[in-house]
């Protein structure tokens, strides 16, 4: 069964005919070409499909795309706002080595920019906590701990 | 077990009310399946595990997703509220903080944003973690089957529920003043995993002396959730460190644990004991 469904992700509204089989994963992926959003266990165990729904973080492979149907998705491609310029999370990543292989990285990214967007200065806990549902295999997690904290900081002092 | 990476073919159905669900279960029979938040469901049917030519998403139903509470019936919440809803609502957390200290330590924020109190419940995992809070908080839940409406208590859910029967809401009665709660847990990966086992206790203290008492149990399948004989120990005497191991002691004898690949049956039945212990202690401030 098909169905005509209305998403806007990172902005821009798309007008979709989707199967009722397809996940919001395979949608963002393969149909609008927004690869930034990792597809990795597929089966909710490692978050690298994060994506923010209405302000929620959710895991992109468990959620139909029937289902996100008039809702708002963000996705990594959505974070740098002024042309290439990167959003201050992305940017702390690069500079605390916080990337390694860099496939999980758009996954914690997400999770971390849902936690700030709520609470603008996490305590370390706080930041595990948010990204528990993230899995990095290269276990880099003190640098992206430490990224997390610095991005924090810099946008508390840019607003 | 084979992981496909695609799902199944099925038909999505989006009904807007709980009448539309009732005609649509008598419509296709035994061949729709319920869609809460997704997360276990769409897992399942990954693997091929029940799948059905329906899949009835709930999301889009009227009315499933609110939390109220009243002072005369207590609170009520919808079969689909978020998890992680449940454990930020101000009207849950200042009447019942158990459950909402349950909902927020379950999954991840990732799994609580998706996935829903009724799914939790109606998975039949004996992992679900809210099962025990529910059941020592004495709460009942609404069903609707075939048209007709039942209300059971939640201890008495499995039992009672048959396929093609839809959780509409929990009732958790209020809570009188002098009661006590606590709940703990046991995973492999506290943050993340399901708990391995769990107890959830309820008790109502007069002074020191115990008057009454629930615990619930995560982990355990049917004959009983429910450490009945170690609330037997516990009424009507004076709690001591002492009076609470040795109730603790009894916690395993109404239900079953099964192996998993991580631990034994009876393994799991002496942390379960440890587990009861914590949560009874806890709840009792002793």
């Amino acid at each position: 069964m098909k169905h005509d469904i209305k998403l806007r992700v990172n902005g821009d509204v798309y007008a979709l005919r989707v199967d009722s089989r397809r996940t919001l994963l395979e949608v963002l992926r393969e149909q609008l070409g927004l690869t930034g959003t990792k597809e990795m266990c597929n089966k909710g165990d490692c978050g690298g499909c994060t994506v923010i729904l209405d302000g929620r973080a959710v895991l992109s492979c468990m959620m139909l795309a029937v289902e996100a149907d008039g809702k708002e998705v963000l996705t990594i491609e959505g974070l740098a706002e002024i042309g290439y310029q990167l959003h201050p999370l992305q940017k702390a990543f690069v500079d605390h080595g916080a990337i390694q292989c860099g496939y999980c990285t758009p996954g914690f990214i997400m999770s971390a920019k849902a936690l700030l967007d709520k609470k603008p200065d996490p305590t370390p806990d706080e930041i595990k906590e948010a990204i528990s549902s993230n899995i990095c295999r290269c276990t880099g997690y003190i640098q992206i701990v430490e990224a997390i904290e610095a991005a924090a900081k810099e946008m508390r002092g840019a607003t | 077990m084979t992981y496909y990476r695609r799902l199944p073919t099925f038909d999505y159905l989006a009904p807007k009310s709980i009448s539309e669900v009732s005609s649509l279960i008598e419509q296709y029979k035994g061949g729709g399946r319920f869609l809460a938040g997704g997360t276990i469901v769409l897992h399942q049917m990954k693997e091929r595990i029940g799948v059905r030519p329906y899949v009835i998403g709930l999301k889009g139903v009227a009315g499933l997703d609110t939390i109220a509470f009243v002072k005369s019936a207590g609170l009520t919440i919808g079969s689909m509220a978020r998890l992680q809803n449940v454990a930020d609502s101000v009207e849950v957390k200042r009447n019942c903080p158990l459950l909402a200290t349950v909902c927020g330590l379950l999954g991840t924020p990732q799994i609580r944003n998706m996935g829903t109190l009724g799914g939790n419940v109606a998975i039949r995992f004996s992992t679900s973690e809210t099962l025990p809070a529910l059941i020592a908080l004495r709460a009942e839940a609404k069903l609707v089957a075939a048209g007709d409406e039942r209300v059971v208590t939640v201890e008495d859910l499995y039992k009672e529920m048959k396929g093609g029967t839809l959780l509409v809401d929990f009732r958790v009665p209020a809570l009188p003043l002098g009661t006590g709660a606590g709940y703990e847990k046991f995973a492999v990966r506290e943050r993340f995993d399901y708990a391995t086992v769990a107890a959830a206790v309820v008790v109502h203290l007069d002074g020191k002396t115990c008057k009454d008492i629930t615990i619930g149990l995560g982990g355990v399948t049917l004959p009983s959730m429910r450490a009945k004989a170690a609330e037997d120990i516990m009424k009507g005497q004076t709690v001591t460190r002492d009076v609470i191991r040795k109730a603790a002691e009894t916690a395993t004898e109404g239900g079953h644990t099964t192996a998993d690949v991580m631990f034994s049956a009876e393994y799991k039945k002496k942390v379960l004991k440890v587990v009861v212990e914590r949560a009874m202690k806890k709840a009792t401030g002793t």
